[in-house]
């Protein structure tokens, strides 16, 4: 379902909270609305449920004013996420996601069927969590739970309210990793409010920025980085607005598919290792298992500096990957942190398909800095 | 004192009774009434000032006078003696606590569980039902309890409306200077004020949701 903004306004008295909206959130898209605080960004998003009455312009459903919808109805054909403040502490987490169920008088074993499924979209184990209370799971299970609530009667569109707000740095990552893998699948037409520009540039695939009320660009999220519109959405998006773009690069976009093994070979001689080593002038090679699995590396420096007669198992080095659908942004992260100007690329049975550079990383960040300045 | 209680303790029971009937009539008036006032006046933060403070007015009468008043307010219903006033008047004192917890309950509620719950399409009959009650149970069982603590200790002074209860032994003891009579009065209200919050404590424990308990226990 396409939702369609036409002037929309919001007054407070003297104070204009919205001006004249204009704006188009597409189907089965992740759009973003971000600003900093008081740009009007929640006021936007309740006036879509109808939680904050607007008072000039209209909202429309697939071309269905929002005057013409019972608010009740509308909010219960909408999800809503918002912090994890928003379970009911007194209720179950089944209770909790079956709330919206409930008020539509599903039969309950259509609503328990649909908690479990859920569940497990969320990543939680039903049988572990439907009984629990939201005070007795973590910070950031409440957040997958409150996800699932605002899924549970299938709606399509969801709206979200900063719903990673409160979580840890850490946690956060990996809950809009999974809720990134979530949309995937279910592909909902998604209002998300963020004041966190690289939440908004990982998650949106649209971005619209919103200063005081009025709408300052609204475009693809690579555009946005390429392309932003004034000094304000440039300010908002940082010094590393290149650095931000590599959130949007995967990791199969530049990684080369051509790499330096050393042969599988039980008690492979740390001399003639170096000896290969030297003959294809490079400072490390990786180390496989006969099956094909990566297990580490060993350095050049190492296998010189040997005067025992070890062998490269003894001095190989356990080695970080990286999977086909990271980021460059996880890629340079893993680069800085391990000290290794190489990552491996590897799939989900840590078989490696090639490794991804540091120069050409690099690149990318010079092609995404350049483009906006030319 | 002892010597009084093995030849009158059919008088203590009785009176014991007939305090814990003034009781128990009057605090779920109270509450029926002040629970509905408390959630009806938590939307309007000026019609709460103005009922709090006459709640808080009618508390600060003595408790004396007002049975005095009761006794001629409700003598023209030929109900000026006896338990009616005593009734009428623990009612009147428990209702600011009733009142005052309730809406302090209400008003606990975090309001972004409420925009939670409005924002998934409840109705406010519903956010009141499943959200705000079950969460104000704790605050507004207090209310009772603090009513009737006090309601107890009060209702000594029913004797003198001609309503009997334990308050017989206070001022019945003193008129005949028997110290052994006011003692076991005194002993008795005291005991039953203690047992009564506490009875109300589990009665409390029983309703509160579970899910809250843990929260708390935390």
């Amino acid at each position: 379902m396409a939702i369609e903004c036409i002037d929309l306004t919001k007054h407070y008295g003297d104070v204009v909270a919205v001006d004249k909206l204009n704006l188009r959130f597409e189907e089965h898209k992740l759009s973003i609305l971000i600003g900093p605080s008081g740009c009007g960004k929640t006021t936007v998003l309740k006036m879509l449920n109808a939680l904050i009455p607007h008072t000039g312009g209209d909202i429309q459903y697939d071309g269905v004013s929002i005057s013409d919808i019972d608010p009740i109805d509308l909010r219960r054909r909408i999800g809503y996420v918002i912090q994890e403040i928003g379970l009911f502490p007194h209720m179950t987490v089944y209770e909790n996601i079956a709330t919206v169920p409930r008020l539509l008088k599903w039969p309950e074993d259509k609503i328990r069927k649909r908690v479990d499924e859920l569940l497990d979209l969320v990543n939680l184990d039903p049988g572990a969590f439907k009984t629990k209370f939201p005070s007795q799971v973590s910070g950031g299970q409440r957040q997958r739970i409150g996800v699932a609530r605002g899924l549970a009667a299938d709606p399509k569109i969801l709206l979200m309210d900063e719903p990673f707000g409160a979580i840890d740095p850490i946690n956060r990552e990996k809950l809009q990793d999974s809720f990134l893998e979530i949309q995937r699948h279910i592909q909902k037409t998604i209002i998300f409010v963020t004041h966190d520009i690289r939440e908004a540039v990982k998650l949106g695939e649209k971005i619209a920025i919103l200063r005081m009320g009025k709408l300052i660009q609204y475009d693809d999220t690579i555009k946005v980085i390429n392309q932003p519109e004034n000094e304000f959405v440039e300010n908002l998006l940082g010094s590393d607005r290149a650095l931000k773009g590599l959130e949007l690069v995967r990791v199969h976009e530049i990684y080369d598919q051509k790499f330096f093994f050393l042969p599988t070979e039980e008690q492979l001689s740390t001399r003639k290792a170096l000896e290969m080593l030297q003959s294809e002038q490079r400072s490390f090679a990786f180390l496989r298992t006969p099956k094909g699995k990566l297990y580490g590396y060993v350095l050049a420096r190492d296998l010189e500096r040997d005067r025992d007669g070890r062998t490269v198992d003894d001095l190989a080095k356990s080695v970080e990957t990286i999977q086909l659908y990271g980021t460059l942004m996880e890629a340079i992260t893993l680069m800085v942190t391990t000290g290794l100007t190489s990552v491996p690329v590897v799939d989900d049975r840590n078989s490696m398909l090639g490794v991804i550079r540091f120069r050409d990383v690099f690149e990318k960040v010079e092609a995404l800095a350049g483009t906006g300045d030319a | 004192m002892i010597e009084y209680l093995s030849r009158h303790w059919d008088t203590v029971l009785t009176q014991l009774g007939r305090h814990l009937t003034i009781i128990g009539i009057a605090l779920p008036i109270a509450a029926v009434i002040g629970v509905p006032i408390g959630i009806a006046i938590s939307r309007n933060k000026r019609a709460a000032r103005v009922v709090i403070a006459i709640a808080g007015i009618l508390m600060t009468v003595p408790s004396l006078a007002l049975f005095g008043l009761m006794v001629i307010a409700l003598a023209p219903l030929r109900a000026g003696i006896g338990v009616p006033p005593a009734v009428v008047a623990i009612v009147i004192y428990a209702l600011l606590p009733m009142i005052r917890n309730t809406l302090v309950a209400i008003r606990a509620v975090d309001p972004g569980m409420i925009n939670a719950a409005r924002g998934m399409g409840m109705t406010n009959g519903q956010i009141l039902r499943r959200v705000r009650l079950p969460l104000a149970v704790p605050i507004i069982m207090a209310g009772l309890r603090n009513a009737a603590v006090l309601g107890v200790s009060v209702t000594t002074i029913a004797y003198l409306v001609g309503a009997q209860g334990l308050g017989y032994f206070i001022f019945a003891g003193l008129s005949r200077t028997r110290l052994d009579m006011v003692v076991i009065g005194a002993l008795s209200v005291g005991i039953l004020g203690v047992a009564t919050n506490y009875i109300l404590l589990l009665v409390e424990d029983l309703i509160t949701p579970k899910g809250i308990k843990i929260a708390r226990k935390q």
